[in-house]
């Protein structure tokens, strides 16, 4: 039991580290304003840039023809991106047969299917 | 070793000396460990011993480790002291509560002690990593190395104790040796990085990294 307790415990603190981890390297970048040009490509309009707009952002960043330094920098975001989508359907599947887990996921912030 | 490189050329080398201590131990018992698996095979009781026991050391210097993200921390509240005298009591105290669950068993007594004193160090490392994440957003600490230090430390912990934890729950998965794979790497690559890529000056706000805080 006290054994189950701390696998428990061990991977909601797990979660959160990482996903803050994560957003502290990527924290940086996303200060960055982005230019009004961009803004008007990708019909970006609120000051506030969510996750659902990652898929047109990286459709504009693949038409550049010299990503230079930025490569790596995208695929890592391009990954993070991944694992978070991973997370969501995970959560969406358990859902279902165990709340727990979702509340977990709640905990440490990541989105669930349920929103 | 790499970290330690990277901690020199960033000039951090003094200022976070007990993370480069415990990456030079750790390359030190790394290469300890190769010898005595080639000398006695690995299988060995030897190498059996070296392991758990050289683990238990490195779990110790880790712990010193996280007291000096502690220090750093909390430094302007002058509260150095009271830190290290803390952190010699949950030393104390974790020898104590680990001997008292190995007490039992006599015969293999040196090495279950060994064992279980790294497991209950990972979970209090982790345990202790998480009220330090606590401590940065609520004094709202903005330095960038040391919230990623941070981080990567409660992602190493975090992961050994939860591994450790399933290995007790399902001893056959293999699971947690992966973990312990990953880990090995995860931890120089993640304060490698953090010397090497980020300056002594940059700053976070630690709204922007805590999770359900957007």
């Amino acid at each position: 039991m006290i054994t189950a307790l701390i696998f428990g415990l061990s991977i909601v603190a797990l979660l959160q580290f990482f996903v803050s981890y994560c957003r502290s390297l990527i924290a940086a970048t996303g200060a960055l304003p982005l230019s009004q040009q961009v803004r008007e490509v990708t019909g970006i309009r609120d000051g506030e840039i969510s996750g659902a707009e990652f898929a047109r952002l990286l459709q504009l960043a693949r038409l550049c023809p010299e990503p230079g330094k930025d490569r790596s920098s995208i695929a890592a975001v391009r990954g993070y991106y991944k694992l978070l989508s991973v997370a969501r359907a995970v959560s969406g599947r358990c859902f279902r047969d165990a709340p727990i887990l979702r509340l977990s996921l709640l905990t440490a912030g990541l989105p669930t299917a349920a929103g | 070793m790499g970290v330690v490189v990277c901690a020199i050329w960033a000039r951090s080398f003094l200022r976070f000396f007990p993370l480069n201590f415990y990456m030079l131990v750790a390359t030190l018992f790394t290469a300890a460990r190769f010898f005595t698996m080639v000398q006695y095979g690995v299988r060995s009781s030897q190498y059996y011993y070296f392991y758990f026991y050289s683990d238990a050391l490195l779990t110790i210097c880790l712990f010193f480790a996280l007291m000096c993200l502690f220090s750093h921390v909390f430094q302007e509240m002058g509260a150095r002291i009271y830190i290290r005298i803390g952190a010699i009591l949950v030393i104390g105290l974790i020898s104590a509560v680990s001997y008292g669950m190995v007490r039992q068993a006599q015969d293999k007594m040196v090495t279950h002690f060994a064992a279980e004193l790294s497991q209950n160090l990972y979970f209090v490392g982790a345990v202790l990593s998480y009220v330090l994440w606590v401590a940065i957003r609520k004094l709202r600490e903005t330095r960038t190395q040391l919230i990623q230090l941070v981080l990567a430390l409660g992602v190493y912990f975090s992961a050994f104790a939860a591994s450790y934890a399933q290995s007790v729950l399902y001893p056959n998965s293999l699971v947690w040796r992966l973990v312990s794979y990953a880990m090995a790497i995860w931890l120089p690559l993640a304060w490698g990085y953090t010397f090497l890529r980020i300056p002594e000056g940059a700053r976070l706000t630690t709204a922007r990294v805590a999770l359900g805080s957007r």
